[in-house]
């Protein structure tokens, strides 16, 4: 009956029933198609080099960093790749049967290994009883050699993992004979490289990426819709931190970014994720961050040595022929970057770790100072001094309407001014003093955060740091004053109407009083 | 063909009835029992409504299946269908019949409906004692709560703290602490579009709308964390508008502002910040201003 039902349809409308079938077959096709493969995008600095300089930066990108689903693990920079020690429990008598590997975690890392955080993470054999097994990482960095392997099973309770390694790379020329290794033994160890990217990188794909971007360049796709634009961290500098003026963040300031959001700004607070969570989230940040730094920093090896687009059309205007120059960028690739590459990356590096160093952490040594109306007040003649010159920005009253939001102000490391007046970050967005009188502190509202950024200036911003030019106390009476600004008493009550009246005749009047 | 039909149509109420009675241990029904007094209510409500609403199914379904049988049974025969044109009494018992259903239903509500939306209901307690006001903005919660040493002496006082932050205010974001066991009333504003607050299970759901403080009362009666949720699409990022309400025993809900009151003026010195004391004593401020005034 049911078949004469479907029959007496068809019959009727052969055509609908097409349509219907085609649109099920589109839907379902679309469904089942490949997995994207995000690509990290060239920075606009390299693409002003010349071509081969270009494409040196780019393999040497791809080399140390990898692709954003193939991340690489590279130990020279100080990232928590979530390493893992395992140890194989049983011999394996061929190279395809399953071998099974108890894994451990490394002390200092932070991470609970998933099943899916194993693809791509990386498998290097470190150790055992076949005599030549170190040759594939003896004298090379192992981050060149991993192992091709395929999971069979991952039990997280007893942390084992059950899986085929495979010895050869396709088009490895320096690969050993597959004849002369032994199948893992028991007691073979290996090192899991790189679960905590991979983790980062899925967390960091649902939920920051539609903003910040695939290479963190605060290009994702809802970003043209934000007047305040999001974090680019390619410059590796992040504005609300713990830490001095010419440190990086710390961990610890960009957990506390993802955890309380923004206020202020688009970037909403992620509370509810676990520890589990924000901490890959966070290292795959700095991750990418140290990416876009090095990149930065290649690129300007090359610039140094004339090798920008621009920079070799002057060169050849000035009399050099081109080939000339073309075999001089030649011989400096193949010489001389290798080098640059890795005293580049080494510089990166080690200002990660310093920021991490107990020294670079802001700690105010005397307490705030008791927020009394003197306090504020001389907060408030600071406010207006020519030491400190907040108001010049912040305005007469804390309004973030300052003279020189006015003005036309120099390109960062140029002598040229601007032709559109106003302020601009380091990432040449436009940019306005915070207004005071507002209540909201994008960077926390602790007495000791609105102290760090007295001390330490807004990185990437025209906030200057006050660290050396203020005292303790001067800050903490800043510090007072701007607190007291959203509330009214600093300008509105009667009193201090007064007082101000009083003051001014020691210091000029600035700006238009209270209102 | 005509008797496979009558089953095919008598089949479907059987699987709905049949859907409905075994859904609470498969757990398609409700995210578990209410845990607010009003929600319990509004429950209540709903089960009455239900219960009208499936006696009318199964009566007019077991009516339908009647009918289609015997139809299939009747027309067998050589006879034709019958044609019969309306029923006065009939329109009107089943006009009257719903019309006073649907009345009782409306004015059976109407009290729970009032506990719950008009503000003049709630106990006066709660109304000068606000947990919170909490701000929605695209894509997360900011909470403000006032000081726990602040009090309310009337509601103007209540409506001065919501239109002008103090300083000794506290900050939280995207975790709401409120107190177990006793009614308390939390105030509902945007800072850009649309969002609604929502705890499935105090079955509590208030739109936020831009321009309005909107009260919200509610009582947990159980410590817990529950979901709160964004309930009214307000953007791309809506589904990030996820937090927890935090239900506490009074001494922990206690604990915690002062956790957080300590966090708020941490100075990086004291491990615990000195309270903008002077800033709220208007005396104080008026001798000092005046010292300073004449130095």
């Amino acid at each position: 009956m049911a078949s004469d039902f479907a029959s007496t349809i068809s019959a009727v409308s052969p055509g609908r029933l097409g349509l219907l079938t085609s649109l099920v077959a589109m839907v379902t096709l679309a469904g089942c198609g490949e997995a994207m493969s995000p690509k990290f995008v060239t920075s606009e600095s390299t693409a002003k080099l010349a071509k081969p300089a270009q494409r040196a930066v780019e393999t040497e990108l791809v080399k140390d960093f990898g692709e954003p689903n193939h991340s690489v693990v590279w130990e020279k920079l100080p990232v928590d790749y979530g390493a893992f020690e395992g140890v194989v429990e049983e011999s394996a008598k061929n190279f395809s049967d399953p071998v099974k590997v108890k894994l451990t975690r490394k002390a200092d890392s932070k991470i609970a290994l998933a099943h899916d955080d194993l693809r791509g993470a990386g498998l290097v054999w470190t150790s055992g009883s076949n005599a030549d097994a170190s040759a594939w990482t003896k004298g090379r960095d192992p981050k060149e050699v991993p192992l091709d392997y395929e999971v069979e099973h991952f039990d997280p309770v007893a942390s084992t993992l059950s899986v085929r390694v495979t010895p050869a790379i396709a088009g490895d020329q320096t690969k050993p004979k597959e004849e002369k290794l032994d199948p893992p033994q028991a007691g073979d160890k290996f090192t899991l490289l790189g679960p905590m990217l991979t983790q980062g990188h899925k967390l960091y794909m649902t939920h920051c990426e539609h903003c910040h971007g695939v290479t963190g360049d605060g290009k994702g796709p809802t970003a043209s819709y934000f007047d305040i634009k999001p974090r680019d961290y390619r410059l590796g500098r992040f504005k609300f931190t713990s830490t001095k003026s010419n440190d990086k963040a710390t961990r610890d300031d960009l957990v506390r970014t993802v955890r309380q959001g923004i206020p202020g700004t688009y970037m909403p607070s992620f509370l509810l994720f676990k520890d589990e969570e924000v901490g890959p989230i966070v290292e795959y940040i700095r991750w990418l961050a140290m990416r876009g730094e090095f990149e930065e920093k290649s690129d300007a090896e090359f610039v140094n040595g004339q090798f920008g687009a621009e920079d070799i059309a002057q060169r050849v205007k000035g009399g050099e022929t081109r080939e000339s120059i073309e075999t001089k960028l030649a011989e400096y690739i193949a010489n001389d970057w290798p080098a640059a590459a890795e005293d580049a990356a080494g510089r990166v590096a080690s200002s990660w770790v310093a920021a991490e160093s107990p020294d670079a952490l802001v700690t105010p040594k005397i307490a705030r100072t008791p927020d009394t109306p003197e306090s504020r007040e001389r907060g408030r003649k600071l406010f207006h001094s020519e030491t400190a010159k907040c108001s010049q920005c912040h305005g007469p009253v804390g309004k973030g309407d300052g003279a020189q939001t006015e003005d036309y102000q120099l390109i960062l490391g140029t002598n040229k001014k601007r032709t559109v007046p106003g302020l601009f970050d380091d990432w040449g967005n436009p940019i306005k003093p915070r207004d005071l009188t507002s209540g909201i502190y994008r960077g926390g509202r602790r007495p000791l955060d609105i102290y760090r950024r007295v001390y330490s200036g807004i990185k990437g911003t025209p906030m200057p740091p006050f660290g050396t030019a203020l005292k303790e106390e001067e800050i903490w009476d800043l510090v007072n004053y701007a607190m007291s600004l959203p509330y009214g008493t600093g300008s509105e009550t009667p009193e201090l109407r007064q007082s101000k009246i009083a003051s001014s005749i020691e210091t000029p009047p600035v700006g238009g009083g209270g209102n | 063909m005509k008797k496979f039909w009558a089953f095919v149509f008598i089949l479907w109420p059987i699987i709905a009835v049949a859907a409905g009675v075994i859904s609470p241990t498969m757990h398609w029904w409700f995210p578990g029992a209410a845990q607010s007094p009003i929600g319990q209510r509004i429950d209540d409500l709903f089960y009455m409504i239900l219960i009208i609403v499936t006696v009318v199914f199964i009566g007019t379904q077991a009516a339908m299946g009647y009918v289609l049988l015997r139809g299939a049974r009747d027309t067998d025969g050589p006879g034709r269908a019958m044609f019969s044109h309306g029923s006065h009494a009939l329109e009107v018992i089943w006009t009257v019949v719903p019309a006073g259903v649907l009345l009782f239903i409306a004015f059976y509500q109407l009290d729970t409906w009032a506990a719950y939306r008009v503000k003049e209901n709630y106990p006066m307690s709660s109304r000068l004692a606000p947990i919170a006001e909490i701000t929605a903005r695209q894509f997360e919660w900011r909470i403000r709560y006032p000081n726990p040493t602040r009090k309310f002496e009337d509601l103007a006082q209540v409506d001065g703290w919501l239109r002008k932050p103090e300083p000794d205010d506290l900050y939280a974001v995207n975790e709401l602490h409120v107190p177990t066991g006793r009614p308390i009333v939390v105030h509902l504003r945007t800072s850009d579009v649309q969002h609604a607050f929502f705890v499935p299970i105090l079955r509590i759901k208030q739109d936020a709308v831009p321009g309005l403080v909107i009260p919200i009362i509610f009582e947990t009666l159980k410590p817990g964390p529950y979901e709160w949720l964004c309930a009214e699409l307000c953007g791309w990022g809506h589904y990030k508008m996820k937090a927890r309400l935090q239900a506490d025993p009074k001494d922990d809900f206690d604990a915690y502002l002062k956790g957080l009151e300590k966090e708020q003026f941490d100075d990086g010195v004291s491990g615990h910040g000195k309270k903008a004391a002077p800033a709220t004593a208007g005396e104080t401020k008026t001798e000092a201003v005046a010292a300073s005034a004449a130095k």
